[in-house]
């Protein structure tokens, strides 16, 4: 059932980077890598109907019964969201969507930009679960990295990535991660959440190296639960999976690289 | 309580909430959150004689409140339908009506013949928004002749209600609802969505993989509501009204202007209870104008005229 929370948070991080923070009932039994989808519009004014859809958003971390969000505005849909107040109340339905296969293997997080999302969760669960972890982030530039610092609560093993240098190594988040994957006396599980270029890079290496990779794909949506199939992605059979329903998180090896998701 | 029964010829629905094609899957989806049986009935996404993998992603571009769409009637086929898809949705206690397609005449004769050996469809709608391969691409629903064409070959196969689903995307749609009435239709129902395109401006390409696609949302309300009550004045048949309906307000817009049912398409995808929510808000709006059927709204703006207000 679609919930109405609470705010307790909304807040500007820098670099376009909004952290939102929830009271709420149904988010509880959120898994890693599930999302929420928001209707952003002040529940206090008369529906506009515009922007007319909800707006998906991974579960960035859940504490007791807080549930946060990190998203970054890109338009109309989160320029309104970026707008509510802590206080007011929102319209989200979820948990939806599955989330990333944990393992037993260490495990390699790579986020890209605002991808960093479903990976703050799955850290913190892989920290109640004592399994090691090394955390990879990469964005554009220090600003956009403004979210570093809450996974800094959760791991040591923290390796930051600017496209301009501002902070961390210069580069592509890619490039670094056949260096720390190595670094790992077992193989490591990847998991990782960006840019679909990012992951096509991933899934190379991932096929190359022969080790495990969970991919959170982003993907507008209207129904977000599966039913308008407005969300396909190819797969590599040629059929075609919602990001919805079947995903977000996928496997690497089971989707189509080629360019329609490249 | 307001009596919400209404009669669409044979067709008897427990009130004029349904939900529109291609919005609502096959209503697995939706019936975690409300019965099915609260509906009116629940009209399934389009069924063709084989599976279609649809269009190529990206499929969804918002637009000012609106969406448009290119999913190419993605399902999994007329067989797998009879053994998963229908028997959940009679089980769920849905009234059930099997939206159909297809490429040509035959296809959709294929479908409609295999379906009438099933038990528990309550009606037939016909998507004749699709290109007749055949004949060059040309949309069935645009050109008279090919749309009688295939309402008569399915009317031959199907003994039960026909509803036939009339595009927007003509000149006079008046024209299109006198011609599939005359070769068997029972029922229509209007609008499909509207033709439309959008481009990124920075990327210059277009929003979607296939192009041009169809708009739905508040944003093809009025056109809808023109189209409900054109119909309406040209045919003695039923309506089911859709088109961009979000509140409870749309759907008394759409029985005045002469629709008996309404679908809720787009709006699904905001809030999943919307359809059922709106059956108790129709209840109360009727209470409300001190109404005690839903009959009392049907058609009430007729042909004008009456109500012209002068200046002075």
């Amino acid at each position: 059932m679609p919930e109405i929370a609470k705010i307790i948070q909304n807040k500007a991080l820098g670099g376009n980077l909004y952290r939102l923070v929830l009271e709420s009932q149904s988010l509880q039994k959120a898994v890693p890598g599930q999302f929420v989808h928001f209707l952003v519009q002040s529940q206090a004014e008369p529906p506009t109907w515009d922007p007319l859809l909800r707006r998906p958003l991974s579960v960035y971390d859940l504490e007791e019964e807080k549930a946060s969000f990190l998203y970054r505005i890109v338009g109309r849909g989160t320029k309104q969201l970026a707008n509510r107040r802590p206080g007011e109340k929102i319209d989200l339905l979820g948990p939806l969507g599955r989330g990333f296969q944990i393992t037993q293997d260490p495990a390699l997080l790579i986020g890209g930009g605002v991808g960093a999302a479903p990976l703050l969760f799955l850290a913190h669960k892989l920290k109640e679960k004592q399994q090691k972890f090394v955390v990879l982030l990469g964005a554009r530039t220090a600003q956009e990295l403004a979210h570093a610092g809450d996974f800094a609560k959760y791991t040591q093993d923290l390796f930051l990535v600017t496209e301009d240098g501002s902070v961390g190594r210069r580069g592509l988040v890619t490039d670094f991660v056949p260096e720390v994957a190595a670094q790992f006396k077992v193989r490591p599980k990847l998991y990782a959440c960006g840019p679909n270029p990012m992951l096509a890079s991933l899934a190379a290496f991932a096929k190359e190296a022969a080790l495990p990779l969970d991919v959170s794909l982003e993907a507008a949506m209207a129904c977000g639960v599966g039913a308008c199939f407005g969300c396909a992605c190819q797969l590599k059979d040629g059929s075609m999976a919602r990001v919805c329903a079947d995903g977000p998180v996928f496997p690497y090896e089971v989707l189509d690289w080629g360019e329609k998701n490249g | 309580m307001a009596d919400l029964t209404v009669s669409l010829g044979r067709l008897k629905l427990k009130n004029p909430i349904t939900v529109a094609s291609g919005t609502f899957g096959f209503g697995r989806e939706y019936a975690s959150y409300y019965s099915l049986s609260e509906l009116g009935a629940v009209i399934t996404s389009a069924v063709t004689l084989e599976k279609r993998v649809g269009n190529k992603p990206p499929r969804l571009a918002e637009t000012p409140s609106g969406i448009l769409n290119s999913i190419g009637l993605e399902n999994p086929g007329v067989e797998h339908f009879l053994q998963e898809d229908l028997p959940y949705l009679q089980r769920s206690g849905a009234t059930v009506i099997v939206n159909i397609a297809g490429r040509t005449v035959e296809e959709y004769r294929a479908v409609a013949e295999r379906l009438s050996q099933a038990e528990g469809i309550a009606a037939l709608e016909v998507n004749i928004s699709c290109p007749n391969v055949k004949e060059g691409g040309i949309t069935f629903g645009t050109e008279p002749q090919m749309a009688q064409r295939v309402t008569a070959s399915v009317r031959e196969v199907w003994p039960g209600p026909l509803i036939v689903k009339l595009s927007p995307n003509v000149t006079d749609i008046a024209l299109l609802a006198r011609a599939v009435v005359e070769a068997g239709a029972e029922i229509l129902s209007l609008i499909n969505t509207i033709t439309g395109m959008a481009i990124d401006p920075e990327t210059w390409q277009p929003k979607l993989g296939n192009i041009v696609g169809g708009l739905s949302g508040p944003a093809i309300k009025p056109v809808a509501v023109r189209m409900v009550w054109q119909v309406a004045q040209a045919v003695d048949v039923p309506i089911i009204g859709m088109g961009g309906i979000v509140a409870v307000e749309d759907v008394v817009e759409f029985l005045l202007a002469g629709a008996t049912a309404v679908s809720v398409g787009t709006g699904n995808f905001r809030q999943p209870t919307l359809a059922r929510d709106l059956v108790g808000e129709l209840d109360e709006y009727l209470t409300t104008h001190q109404l005690t059927t839903v009959q009392q709204l049907i058609g009430q703006v007729g042909k004008g005229g009456d109500r012209w207000r002068t200046c002075v």
